[in-house]
């Protein structure tokens, strides 16, 4: 009991600690905001890899041709990566106003190099089919790249139109990675370029290779990559692009693991990368990301096992008074029992630093979403979500199982 | 642009060590400002059951004395309530203190004392008047431990507030048997407590848990009664 205790106030003091040099980063930076005007906008090929979207891509491609940005300077690539259903034909519906390809399925990366190599932009773009943009996503990106150094620019994402308690979850997780992308920015340690209409210099896929087509996690792969090499990723907080976010458990739970597990694996991959020579990203956040996974895992874990006991003893208690429970529904209101103790004050002030965090991230993302019920839903179960995701992705990593996703078997990562 | 073929060393982010600083000493405040707090609310919280207890304590002189001065005819005023209500509701929040605090706070441990002592003396008093006043009243001396040797403590615990929402007759005194007082020492001794759970009833010793059906059957109770 005094271990989880003790292991509680150091989570929490870390997670505290972690919480202010963002906030405080938003302090210092927060004339900074705002995005850079471009002087020049570049060629930019956009390339949407699909499998198996017929239903979501007419709906992406439409959000593309809507760009307030110069068309001449738009190329628009459209990769079938082999799929089964209907997408190649609702493809080709476009094939007047984008670059149509099909290839045999091999997973996203390898469509996305596809794409790389056909294209004629200066700036790469990738889109996922299942998403969409706001039409000045793209012009409020390209002032970043006046910045030689900078070689990629990730975008807002946003859940669309939540409606499952899942959806609703996913939706303040996104709002808070606005706030925690743009913060990260701003300390050099993004370690993800989204799938969801990420920028990026050709020149560095020239450079460095594309796309990791035997990596599960592909976008967590390049921004690790650009950051091995020093180069900087930058965050457009109003470059919105919108996903629908899975509505059901188990197609939730099965993004939530390929995504976790590609992080362990592409952090073993560039271990090399926790040193001071990478700054803030060596020696604060990849560290912190494990530690902070490490707490939550165990924390919820004793949590849990503390509700299974309670839940147990309950039973126990009221099978030896016959389960008479109406004797036991009296209920004296006494200001006593409601004065708080230290785990509760701890929990009221992360919750009022992440309250904070939330509401920065609606403000410098123009949100007008009701979000009270949402906040809520995440904050009774994002908690266990979270936990048991990072704990399955971990077993596993350690069992070396197989993932399969977008028809391709990931186990050879 | 020039692009690197190699890793080499570019003007790479970090955070301000003065930021690090600010952040650290921002947390240590909310910290100390947390356990300030914590303290803050325990002391009022301790300060409450001093006031509780205080307010138990002159209940049951008052009861006692209020016995003595109507001589005549004792029984007339005799009202068990107040003073036992009292002393139950003082239990429940010492061992919601108990737990906040820990088992070997002091000033827990000294409020403990007070109480099984005062316990005591309610219990012999309620014994003596029900008897003289031929009252049916169900006293329960129920012996406990909070250490990990006894797991059935805290079930009986359970059982014996469900039995005293059942019946206004049965009142029941707790009694932490590795508390060191003279008074629980005497009572372990009369009744020869050796384990814990142990109930008194009727001087009569019971060893090990009981379950509400047990008690029932020797409170001589209905079930609903």
């Amino acid at each position: 009991m005094a271990f989880f205790l003790i292991l509680a106030y150091i989570a929490a003091f870390f997670g505290i600690f972690s919480s202010s040099i963002f906030l405080l980063t938003f302090y210092e930076n927060k004339e900074r905001i705002a995005n850079p005007k471009p002087k020049k906008l570049l060629k930019t090929s956009i390339i949407v890899p699909a499998f198996n979207e017929e239903s979501r891509i007419r709906k992406t491609v439409e959000s593309l041709l809507n760009l307030n940005y110069p068309k001449e300077l738009i190329e628009i690539i459209l990769v079938d990566d082999g799929s089964t259903d209907n997408t190649l034909n609702e493809m080709k519906e476009f094939s007047d106003k984008a670059i149509v390809l099909h290839k045999k399925n091999g997973g996203k990366a390898s469509a996305l190099n596809i794409g790389i190599e056909k294209s004629n932009g200066e700036i790469i773009v990738s889109l996922d089919a299942d998403s969409f943009v706001d039409k000045n996503a793209l012009i409020n990106m390209m002032g970043y790249f006046e910045n030689e150094k900078c070689v990629a620019v990730t975008p807002s994402m946003k859940i669309w139109k939540p409606k499952t308690i899942l959806q609703r979850i996913q939706f303040v997780e996104f709002m808070f990675g606005i706030f925690l992308r743009k913060m990260s920015a701003f300390l050099g340690c993004i370690n993800v370029t989204p799938g969801p209409f990420s920028a990026y210099r050709k020149s560095f896929f020239r450079e460095h290779g594309g796309y990791d087509e035997k990596n599960l996690t592909e976008d967590i792969e390049v921004a690790l990559r650009i950051q091995a090499n020093n180069f900087e990723i930058e965050n457009s907080p109003n470059a919105f692009s919108y996903t629908p976010g899975p509505s059901k458990f188990k197609p939730l739970f099965k993004q939530r693991v390929r995504w976790y597990l590609g992080f362990i694996n592409n952090t073993l991959k560039y271990k090399y990368m926790f040193s001071r020579r990478y700054g803030t990203l060596g020696i604060f956040f990849l560290p912190s990301a494990f530690i902070f996974v490490g707490f939550a895992i165990f924390l919820t874990g004793y949590f849990i096992n503390k509700i299974i006991t309670n839940v147990y003893k309950g039973f126990i208690d009221l099978l030896s008074i016959n389960f008479d429970l109406f004797k036991l529904l009296s209920f004296r209101f006494d200001t006593f029992y409601l004065t708080p103790n230290m785990v509760t004050i701890v929990t009221i002030l992360s919750l009022i630093v992440t309250i904070l965090a939330v509401y920065i991230a609606r403000r410098i993302s123009e949100d007008k979403e009701r979000i009270a019920l949402s906040f809520l839903l995440s904050t009774i179960f994002y908690p266990f979500l979270f936990s048991m995701w990072w704990l399955i992705s971990f077993i596993y990593k350690l069992l070396d199982k197989d993932i399969k996703w977008n028809g391709v078997s990931w186990k050879k990562d | 642009m020039v692009f690197p073929g190699k890793r080499i060393k570019m003007d790479i982010r970090s955070i301000p060590r003065d930021r690090f600083l600010a952040a650290f000493f921002l947390t240590a405040f909310i910290f100390v400002l947390a356990i300030l707090l914590n303290n803050y609310f325990n002391e009022i919280r301790l300060n409450r059951l001093n006031s509780i207890y205080n307010d138990a304590r002159i209940d049951v002189m008052n009861a006692e004395v209020q016995y003595n001065i109507l001589s005549e005819n004792p029984c007339l005023a005799l009202n068990f309530e107040p003073m036992t209500n009292e002393l139950f509701e003082l239990g429940g929040k010492l061992t919601t203190m108990e737990d906040r605090l820990g088992k070997d706070n002091e000033e827990v441990l000294n409020l403990k004392k007070y109480y099984s002592i005062l316990e005591a003396k309610q219990w012999l008093f309620l014994k003596k008047a029900s008897k003289e006043c031929k009252i049916n009243t169900k006293p329960i001396l129920f012996f406990y431990s909070n250490e990990e040797d006894c797991k059935n403590c805290e079930q009986q615990g359970f059982v014996l507030s469900y039995i005293r929402k059942i019946s206004k007759d049965v009142y029941v005194y707790s009694f932490d048997a590795n508390l060191d007082t003279s008074a629980i020492r005497a009572l372990k001794l009369t009744y020869n407590i050796t384990d814990v759970p142990s109930l008194v009833v009727d001087d009569n010793t019971y060893m090990g848990f009981m379950d509400a059906d047990d008690l029932f059957e020797i409170l001589n109770m209905e079930e609903h009664e």
